[in-house]
């Protein structure tokens, strides 16, 4: 059971956990799902009472995202197509930046794996400390530095 | 796979400093011999550039990507309700664990677009109603007295296709509980869709929702809305601006 204020504070990350669920999946049928089974665990089993919310949610979130991919025993590619079409439904360019440039930035973060990605996503997008990276995706502090620096590396290349 | 001989040392560590110093994970000393290099070294610094645009470019990406949270989620979160609706993955269906034998079905009246109120299911859009819409900030739990008899929640507000403020609500009557959007339209408060939520007792167990069961409510949100539910911030500025 969640208590009052872990739910409240649970539901003010779900927007940032959505993004994480889509830098996962690549799809975003599979991150409404994985949002969705996210969420349920974590009311079905609870957390200590003493548990960072956010930390504890992308860890329980990418727990269920390795045992479905383990299941499905194909690793999945992020889909262009599929981010694409969101963000054309999204009616917007985004932040004043113009759709092709989005869709050559979607398109780089497609080819890096889904360890660097997801490591710049918590890092650029969702704010998190280098240690709080380290702690939802169960890697050394030193890995993180490595991911996200290889990430902006690949993604450098890429864009020249 | 590249070689010792080929490999870029220098560069990688080049772009791991700048990438922490971007993530401000330098230790001070680290950040003051980065930022005396910077100011020596303009290809150092439009490597720097180029790593912030990127930053910039993936933010602004994911943040117009479909980050819209489904209101059913945040309703099951709201209400601690672990019952779900059928998920793709595994061939699962609804129901986690449930002991209980009292369900939330929900029965839908969908009214649709139309330009004034319905008595058809028995709620009506009214001055009281009007006046909540207007001036209530949405809120995750609790509710606000809307007259003698009845109970008003702003759940949440959003941008709609037309181009006009929605807002999605609930009212509690005694036994009746009515969820609903509401949208404004020439400087008033339309009802656009409205579902009655039903309690539903079973004594072998639960019962999911049928397909014709479809929270309507939800699904309007998720074809009209054109972007994420506003705010506390930007929804109060909204209201101070009288939904202009």
């Amino acid at each position: 059971m969640l208590s009052e204020t872990q739910k409240a504070q649970l539901m003010a990350e779900l927007v940032g956990l959505k993004r994480f669920c889509v830098s996962l999946t690549g799809d975003s049928a599979d991150a409404d799902d994985l949002l969705q089974l996210t969420v349920e665990r974590v009311l079905e089993r609870g957390m200590p009472e003493d548990a960072h919310v956010a930390k504890w949610s992308y860890r329980v979130c990418r727990n269920i995202w390795l045992d479905e991919l383990r299941s499905r025993e194909v690793r999945q590619r992020y889909a262009a197509a599929a981010s694409t079409t969101d963000a054309m439904q999204s009616g917007g360019t985004g932040d004043g930046f113009d759709r092709l440039e989005l869709e050559r930035v979607d398109a780089a973060m497609e080819g890096l794996p889904e360890e660097q990605r997801s490591a710049l996503l918590l890092v650029a997008v969702e704010g998190r400390s280098y240690a709080e990276v380290a702690e939802i995706l169960d890697i050394p502090l030193g890995t993180v530095m490595s991911r996200v620096a290889r990430a902006r590396r690949s993604l450098a290349e890429k864009l020249e | 796979m590249a070689d010792i001989h080929t490999l870029d040392i220098d560069g990688l560590r080049r772009d791991e400093l700048l990438s922490r110093f971007l993530d401000g994970d330098l230790t001070a000393g680290e950040q003051a011999d980065l930022e005396e290099k910077l100011a020596n070294d303009a290809g150092l610094r439009a490597r720097l550039e180029s790593f912030k645009h990127q930053d910039d470019l993936i933010k602004a990406s994911f943040r117009a990507k479909s980050t819209t949270v489904s209101p059913i989620l945040v309703a099951r979160l709201q209400k601690d309700d672990t019952q779900t609706a059928s998920s793709r993955w595994q061939g699962r269906t609804a129901g986690i664990g449930l002991a209980a034998s009292v369900v939330l079905a929900v029965t839908v009246g969908l009214l649709g677009l139309q330009a004034g109120p319905s008595s058809k299911n028995g709620f009506e859009m009214d001055a009281s109603l009007a006046l909540a819409l207007s001036q209530t900030p949405s809120r995750a739990e609790g509710w606000d007295a809307l007259d003698d008899d009845r109970n008003f929640r702003a759940v949440l507000t959003f941008p709609a296709a037309s181009g006009n403020w929605c807002r999605e609500f609930m009212v509690a009557r005694s036994e009746d509980h009515w969820r609903g959007v509401a949208c404004r339209h020439d400087g008033s408060w339309v009802t656009q869709v409205m579902a009655r939520e039903v309690f539903l007792e079973e004594s072998d167990g639960y019962r999911t929702a049928s397909a014709a069961d479809v929270d309507q409510v939800s699904r309007f949100i998720d074809a009209e809305a054109t972007d994420v539910a506003l705010s506390a911030g930007q929804e109060a500025a909204v209201i101070d601006a009288n939904w202009r």
